[in-house]
């Protein structure tokens, strides 16, 4: 289970921090509009989690029934 | 040559045997009820239990109002039966037609016991229990691979959160090996790492839910490295294994609920994030427009033409001052004047004649006469008043 995809906590959890940055305080016009689309791209990345394919169901077999 | 008997008469003559066994026929038997059903004619099953043994019996419907007590699960009672094969399968029971109710049964006691001990522990401690994650991507799942339990929750997940992953594993939910499956199940999974973990078994009797009261899976569950919900039998349905979870779903259905967030729950609350952000934006692009606007009109006061002007609008307002300056020095000179004046009129002679004075010249030279003695008499005079002259002549030197 390696390389464990972006969490949508994570994600979602960046993104409200970017908001409350933005919101809290004018900042330099380079760094809001850096923020904006770093804020766009990880909403997008929350969606495209959210719309993920279909249910995945993987049937594993119990060690004890075997015997 | 053997003689060959059929299933049914094999069946028929064992039924025979037992009506006509002056014990089996007419005995109060001694055990613990438990797996109560009722069909849908009325009539009641259950089983009878002791010590490990077990004998399924049957109370029919027009027997049930006139029993003392109700079966119910975990009641030790005498029974009074009647034992008889039942043909379409073989099986042995016994026809209960008489309950004496011997107090409460064994295995609810052992069952209250472990619950006890169990709560001293601290397994069942509420300060315990974990939040359920808010997203989890990998399900964990033990329950059996039969009967609707899977299909119940892969519904709901599907329903609800598609993206999720889920990692089945197959236990026997009831019977003797189910603790030990359950066991196994839950071990396998804690080892896959999941974010949550759903146990989860369908509606059955107190029995059928056993092993979910079993020591060792109680113990298991509350042991889980990641939150455990619990879906067991139906909403009156209250297992150990419920206590010791993070959660308990009253329902498999409602245990997948609790283990996942409503996709479009989350779908609402990040298109709120998205138009704060657009909103906090448009903020700060506003704030950086206002300043702007502040900048351009500092930079219009530097401007050539509007240094012109305001040199201009200097100048005129030191024109006005000099002006207002030199009306105001105009103003004191003539009060100055003025003042000279008056002072100039206290020394009018005319002024003088006014308060009665005369002035007296001599007509032939016209001096002005001060002496008595520059007048003999006959000198001819000139008299001047305030108003108007007359001629006159001295008379007397005396008077």
């Amino acid at each position: 289970m390696s390389a464990e995809p972006e969490s949508y906590e994570v994600l979602y959890a960046r993104l409200q921090e970017i908001v409350r940055h933005l919101e809290a305080g004018e900042l330099p016009l380079a760094e809001a509009m850096a923020r904006y689309e770093e804020g766009v791209a990880l909403s997008r990345r929350c969606r495209s989690l959210l719309d993920a394919a279909a249910l995945r169901v993987t049937h594993i077999a119990n060690p004890t029934a075997a015997e | 040559m053997l003689r060959r008997y059929t299933v049914g008469e094999v069946l028929r003559h064992l039924g025979e045997l037992l009506a006509h066994d002056w014990i089996l026929s007419d005995v109060w038997i001694e055990g613990e009820i438990g797996s109560v059903k009722r069909s849908g004619a009325g009539h009641c099953y259950f089983t009878l239990r002791q010590d490990g043994a077990l004998i399924e019996a049957v109370c029919w419907s027009n027997q049930l109002a006139r029993l003392s007590v109700a079966p119910r699960d975990g009641l030790a009672v005498l029974a009074h039966s009647r034992l008889v094969v039942y043909e379409k399968t073989g099986r042995l029971q016994c026809y209960v037609d008489a309950l004496r109710p011997l107090g409460p049964g064994t295995a609810a006691a052992l069952l209250e016991g472990l619950r006890a001990r169990l709560q001293a522990e601290g397994v069942f401690d509420p300060s315990r229990k974990r939040p359920l994650p808010a997203m989890p991507r990998r399900i964990g799942v033990a329950t059996s691979h039969q009967g609707a339990v899977l299909h119940d929750i892969t519904a709901a997940l599907e329903r609800r959160f598609p993206p999720a992953e889920l990692l089945v594993v197959d236990c026997l939910v009831q019977g003797a090996g189910a603790p030990q499956a359950i066991v196994a199940a839950l071990q396998h999974l804690y080892g896959l790492a999941p974010d949550v973990i759903i146990l989860a078994r369908g509606g059955g009797s107190a029995d059928d839910l056993a092993a979910f009261n079993d020591e060792q899976v109680v113990r298991t569950v509350r042991a889980s490295p990641v939150p455990l919900v619990t879906g067991i039998g139906h909403e009156t349905d209250h297992t150990l294994a419920d206590l010791a979870a993070d959660l308990r779903g009253a329902t498999p259905t409602a245990a997948a609920e609790h283990a996942t967030s409503d996709r479009s729950a989350l779908l609402d609350a990040l298109a709120a994030w998205q138009r704060r952000l657009d909103e906090a934006i448009d903020e700060q692009l506003a704030a950086h427009a206002t300043r702007l606007t502040l900048l351009y009109e500092c930079v219009c006061r530097h401007a050539p033409a509007e240094r012109l002007r305001r040199a201009d609008d200097a100048l005129h307002d030191a024109a006005g001052r000099l002006q207002r300056r030199l009306d105001a020095h105009i103003r004191l000179m003539q009060a100055q004047l003025a003042a000279v004046e008056a002072r100039l009129g206290a020394l009018d002679p005319l002024a003088v004649l006014q308060r009665g004075y005369a002035v007296v010249q001599r007509q032939d030279d016209g001096t002005i006469v001060s002496d008595a003695a520059a007048l003999p008499v006959d000198t001819p005079i000139t008299i001047t008043l305030a108003r108007g002259r007359r001629a006159a002549r001295i008379t007397e030197e005396e008077p």
